[in-house]
């Protein structure tokens, strides 16, 4: 016999919303590092591999890997902008750019709990969404200012910051006659 | 807003209103990226090469993307503090926050559901919150979980408490974060959930009852014929016997009327009494120190305490079940007590009572009250049996007849003190452990029924004396 008072609704059966481990999140995260530094010395065979840039590099991401919301991140993205800087990596420079990204929002997103944290899907769907949208709005505009014979007077980068705010000004116009467009519609006759 | 509407308005504490707004603050990845976009372009612009505003941009566009999404709510500055706002603010305003709804009385091992509701603010994306792990009863395990649009959230843990007493079910510490935990709100820590769980115990037979009845009610056999469901003997009818009692068929076969005798069936008192002055483990080295709850003020799991509550469930529901009436003695805190009672109720009575047992360090006198064991009742003593005055307690109540069990709840096998002790806690427990043999065997002597909390040990033990008692009445 139990008692009866103490017998409160009992545990429902079922699985509760899937998860990812922070864990996994973290390996993910080592991942794209490892990747980005690959591909870079991949597009640049004259660079020279050292034991000391090994030990330095794994020291860096075992660091990122155990705080991903530490300033390692950090120093470990510049020092993929100095490769960049340092090779001429073409048209890889596009994966690696999102590499990059997807390197600052995993970790900005894996840093917000321990490494046991479970991560439901659906929490990290916006921040999906938002990464993929900024890629197609920029990786585009990238391929084609490094597609596009470069020439004339200004420097290269001018050139890509001209690009860049000229499919801004895209963008913001589409918005704005998304927006007079809804507010015509809503507007009471009269 | 009002509370209570026939109040005049002029009496009512002032009110503030608070906004939806909450006090953000910037996390490591929005200063990150605000840097390396500004590094990166400053070095494009130095070197006059394209691919730092090729990193530059994705990481741009994204970080705009989420501050845009961090919608209105999120403001830095000029928020509502709740907590210093003091009474004048509707405590449930207060965000982020987590609150724990559980039931007020868990059952010791039973899984049941735990809801915790968040809430933050409107355009939050995730909240990281500590919630309950059923394996790792009373840790947690951390879950980051979506937030709905309005910034709230209800989420569902399942916990197993594993031992009885007052324990925290959760604590749900809670970090809310807006979009791409770009912005944070401060670490809030969750408010403590504190439930009283009730023991349980594998089921028992009951202790063999004496024959005297104490009441007209009940499932247990006794030798006085009576109104009873247990056949007691077949004789033949005389003046006065209820017609309804005549066994027709006996009386075809034997030629003259015969009556079906059937014996009463009585309940008996079974007086639970628990020695609660001492509360020690198997572990020896830790018994000069204080004795004393666990973590959590919870009692250690396996210690003589936690052995006499759960062998006090078992035979209070044993006996219970069978319709007896079971009454419960703290013997140092007699106020503590639950006086006899029959079925379900009292069983519930005596378990949440126990419940909230603890020990009682300050106490060295056994207190009974001499009405507390009627004449006739069982009484059950539960003690470590370390000294002498349960022993002298058990002794004296068996002086005054009836059947007197004493269960022996000290811890077995007990770890002696190490290498790190010398030979005087050694030899001091020798001394203690040799007393307490001596001390048994007095008891048993004295007609005492000494058995031991073992849960195995003690339903064979129970079932041998209930065969014992019935081949004694046949």
């Amino acid at each position: 016999m139990r008692p009866a008072a103490a017998t409160p609704a009992p545990a429902t059966a079922g699985p509760g919303p899937a998860t990812v481990g922070g864990a996994a999140l973290r390996v993910v995260l080592a991942g794209a590092v490892v990747t980005a530094v690959a591909l870079l010395v991949v597009a640049d065979p004259a660079s020279r591999v050292t034991p000391w840039a090994v030990l330095v590099a794994g020291l860096l991401l075992a660091a990122v890997v155990a705080a991903p919301g530490s300033g390692a991140t950090t120093i470990v993205l510049l020092l993929l902008a100095v490769l960049v800087l340092d090779s001429d990596p073409g048209l890889l420079l596009l994966p690696v750019a999102a590499l990059v990204h997807l390197v600052h929002v995993l970790a900005a997103v894996a840093g917000l709990g321990p490494a046991a944290t479970r991560f439901e899907i659906a929490a990290l769907v916006p921040t999906a969404r938002r990464y993929a949208l900024a890629q197609v709005a920029v990786l585009p505009v990238l391929a084609v200012a490094l597609l596009v014979p470069r020439g004339g007077g200004l420097p290269p980068a001018l050139e890509v910051l001209a690009a860049l705010a000229a499919a801004v000004l895209v963008a913001v116009v589409l918005v704005l006659a998304g927006r007079c467009r809804r507010g015509a519609g809503v507007r009471a006759p009269g | 807003m009002t509370r209570g509407g026939a109040a005049p308005a002029a009496s009512l504490p002032p009110t503030v209103a608070l906004r939806p707004t909450v006090a953000l603050r910037p996390t490591v990845a929005l200063r990150r990226a605000a840097t390396l976009v500004a590094v990166l372009l400053a070095a494009a612009l130095a070197t006059g090469r394209p691919e730092p505003v090729a990193l530059a941009a994705p990481l741009a566009a994204g970080t705009l993307l989420a501050l845009t999404a961090a919608g209105p709510g999120a403001r830095r500055r000029g928020a509502v503090d709740p907590v210093d706002a003091g009474d004048a603010v509707t405590p449930g305003e207060a965000v982020p926050r987590a609150t724990v709804r559980a039931p007020g009385l868990l059952v010791e091992g039973r899984r049941v559901d735990v809801l915790v509701d968040v809430a933050s603010w409107p355009g939050a994306q995730l909240a990281v919150v500590r919630l309950p792990d059923e394996r790792r009863v009373p840790h947690a395990s951390w879950t980051a979980a979506a937030l709905g649009a309005d910034g709230t959230r209800t989420l569902r843990a399942v916990v197993s408490p594993h031992r009885w007493g007052r324990v925290t079910v959760a604590r749900p510490d809670l970090l809310a974060a807006g979009p791409d935990g770009l912005l944070v709100h401060d670490p809030v820590v969750g408010q403590e959930r504190v439930v009283t769980v009730v023991p349980t115990a594998p089921p028992v037979s009951p202790l063999p009852l004496p024959s005297r009845p104490a009441g007209l009610v009940g499932t247990h056999r006794t030798r006085r014929p009576g109104d009873g469901s247990d056949l007691l003997d077949v004789r033949a009818l005389v003046p006065g016997d209820p017609m309804r009692r005549i066994d027709w068929r006996v009386s075809a076969r034997r030629g003259e009327l015969h009556v079906r005798r059937t014996a009463v069936d009585a309940d008996a008192d079974v007086v639970l009494c628990l020695d609660t002055r001492l509360d020690v483990g198997p572990d020896v080295a830790a018994w000069p120190g204080p004795p004393g709850p666990g973590p959590e003020g919870a009692t250690r799991p396996g210690s003589s305490l936690d052995r006499a509550v759960h062998t006090a469930v078992a035979l209070a529901e044993a006996h219970l079940r069978d319709g007896d009436r079971v009454a419960l003695v703290d013997l140092t805190q007699p106020r503590r007590s639950v006086p006899p009672g029959t079925g379900r109720r009292q069983l519930r009575r005596v378990t949440a009572r126990l419940a909230t047992t603890a020990v009682q360090p300050g106490a060295h006198r056994l207190l009974l009250r001499p009405r507390a064991v009627p004449l006739g009742a069982v009484a059950v003593l539960l003690s470590p049996l370390l000294d002498a005055a349960a022993a002298d307690l058990a002794a004296s109540l068996r002086r005054r007849g009836g059947l007197v069990v004493v269960v022996d709840v000290l811890p077995a096998p007990l770890r002696p003190p190490g290498r790190g002790h010398d030979l005087r806690a050694a030899t001091a427990l020798r001394l203690v452990l040799a007393e307490r043999q001596v001390r048994l065997a007095g008891l048993r002597r004295a007609g005492v029924v000494v058995v031991g909390a073992e849960p195995a040990e003690l339903a064979a033990r129970l079932r041998r004396l209930q065969a014992a008692a019935r081949r004694g009445a046949a």
